[in-house]
């Protein structure tokens, strides 16, 4: 596994996306920050008082709470995961250099998860960026603010936006392995993320369905920052993604597996 | 230690309803350079994924380097390969492919100028593999393959491309590195006058079936020369060479034509007799069965 690992990293420096996929959650996460401030500062006045926008959103209007605005550009995280793996993993078979690991009789399970913490390593190195970003533009628009308990508070929600985030990039991941075409695996990994956020409102719009919404990882990402303090809710979400993350291995693996390589 | 280093038994890859491969029982000893010949679809490519492990058998069994069933994965650890055409990524240097290579197989040893010297590729500098030609790109592919000092190398129609130049030193190496290293070489072609210069033993395979395995020695004897006589009268013909230059090995075709696989350098006093005895003589000289006719006739069509 250490020389798989070793030979994918080497691939992964050298590797154009590792550097232009961070490189876009940063842009995306400035524009979003910027947008927040410029909506802040045109909003209409109730009763006097001005609403903040990141007071709509759910954030509290300083820097030390930027991790906590991930959720925002969450769907991007998502789409730049799987087009990471679609470049990174989908491109292997195109080209015929999957071949170079299972002619010199590398595992196939080994290979596939080699790949899969690849996309996590990316997955993480994107929204660490976008976090950077976040809270380095709303330091300087709103100051830091209150930074007792920032570390703590800040790991615990990038933590959990992190695993919640790694589904997608563990779907993307078993995509890239069955199709094994970087246009249709990305296609495909793209109309998976959206359908999945729409699949998870409806299960919530109908009773009786609310529990299928549980099992989704966007039922996550969109509630996180209400239930931040919710054990069980936070039990239930690692439950529920380490489950996701373990089912799309398990297929991934199986069939990769057994499958023929052309 | 094994001195076989692959042999399959009953070896047979199914699509569908239509066997690539079937029941294909091939032996490679240690040292040897053999040539897989077949035509295009014969089933050569089919049979070396399996030996790679990129497919998987229908049925029978293979066995490399004495191990097989769960040890094989190991097993191939020993083995270089090019499959098809070149796996290279393309936005990377040959350097850098070539690194990524030694990494994934833990190679310690940084060779990697040397084997590119070895293979003429060594002045790419910086230019991306993207850009490289065919030639190049095989010749990479090669260095790939060789680069961990691989026991045995298999080379799926490794000429494709190549120049004139580098087919000829590409041929050089591979004897050099069997000669000097001992390397055992699987070779895979369907140009057979090419396969005649490396080959030490020959595997002839033909609608996913292995119809002859044999040593290039015992090739070259049956791909004999002998004397193409045609006249007016086949018989009689060959009933003067018997008796005038006491040849045995006389044959008349179908077709009247007559082979005379003995005394090849004695064919103007051959025409003389003849003539003498009033046989009319259409045509006569010394020609043989090539390589490819060879094939050609023991496969039953075009090479």
């Amino acid at each position: 596994m250490t020389k798989i690992f070793n030979a994918d990293a080497y691939k992964f420096r050298k590797n154009i996306a590792s550097w232009l996929l961070p490189t876009a959650a940063v842009v995306a996460a400035l524009v979003t920050a910027v947008f927040m401030y410029f909506i802040d500062h045109g909003l209409t006045v109730e009763g006097g008082e001005a609403v903040s926008t990141l007071d709509v959103f759910g954030f509290n209007p300083a820097g030390a709470m930027g991790a906590y605005a991930l959720s925002s550009i969450s769907n991007l995280f998502a789409i730049l995961a799987v087009v990471f793996s679609g470049l990174f993993i989908s491109s292997e078979f195109a080209g015929g250099t999957i071949r170079n690991a299972i002619c010199i009789g590398k595992s196939r399970i080994k290979v596939y998860l080699s790949k899969l913490v690849m996309c996590g390593i990316m997955l993480l190195i994107i929204m660490l960026a976008a976090a950077v970003g976040f809270i380095v533009i709303f330091t300087v628009m709103y100051g830091f603010g209150d930074g007792s308990g920032f570390l703590a508070d800040s790991l615990k929600v990038f933590g959990l936006q992190f695993l919640y985030h790694l589904t997608y990039a563990s779907l993307a991941c078993m995509l890239a392995f069955l199709i094994q075409n970087i246009v249709t695996s990305v296609s495909v990994g793209i109309f998976c993320t959206i359908f999945s956020g729409v699949l998870t409102d409806v299960f919530t719009a109908f009773d009786g369905l609310g529990w299928l919404a549980r099992f989704m990882p966007n039922y996550y990402i969109t509630r996180l920052l209400d239930n931040v303090t919710n054990m069980g809710f936070i039990i239930q979400s690692i439950a529920a993604c380490v489950m996701f993350i373990a089912i799309t291995s398990i297929i991934g693996c199986s069939v990769f597996k057994e499958r023929d390589i052309n | 230690m094994s001195q076989f280093v692959v042999r399959t038994s009953n070896l047979s890859k199914k699509y569908g309803e239509r066997y690539a491969v079937r029941n294909v029982d091939v032996e490679i000893r240690r040292g040897q350079i053999y040539g897989l010949i077949g035509q295009n679809g014969a089933g050569k490519t089919t049979f070396i994924r399996m030996l790679t492990g990129l497919i998987s058998q229908t049925d029978g069994e293979i066995e490399l380097f004495g191990k097989s069933g769960a040890d094989l994965e190991k097993a191939r650890g020993s083995i270089g390969s090019i499959v098809e055409t070149p796996s290279l990524f393309p936005n990377m240097t040959a350097e850098e492919n070539l690194e990524t290579q030694r990494r994934l197989a833990g190679f310690d040893k940084n060779n990697a100028d040397e084997m590119l010297e070895l293979c003429g590729i060594a002045d790419t500098g910086s230019k991306k593999v993207k850009n490289f030609s065919l030639g190049m790109r095989q010749r990479l592919a090669l260095t790939l393959a060789l680069l961990t000092e691989p026991e045995f190398v298999i080379l799926d129609e490794p000429i494709n491309g190549l120049d004139p130049k580098g087919i000829v030193e590409n041929r050089e190496m591979l004897k050099r590195l069997a000669a000097e290293k001992g390397i055992t070489i699987l070779i895979s072609s369907h140009i057979l006058s090419e396969l005649s210069l490396l080959a030490t033993n020959y595997g002839i395979i033909h609608n996913g079936r292995l119809i002859k395995q044999l040593p290039a020695k015992q090739l070259l004897s049956e791909c004999r020369r002998y004397i193409k006589v045609i006249t007016g009268d086949a018989p009689k013909t060959a009933e003067i060479l018997k008796r005038q230059f006491a040849i045995k090995e006389v044959e008349i075709l179908d077709d009247g034509e007559i082979r005379v696989y003995e005394q090849l350098d004695k064919t103007p006093r051959m025409v003389k007799e003849l003539v003498d005895a009033d046989v009319q003589v259409k045509s006569i000289g010394v020609t043989g069965q090539d390589l490819e006719s060879y094939f050609m006739n023991i496969t039953g069509g075009a090479m």
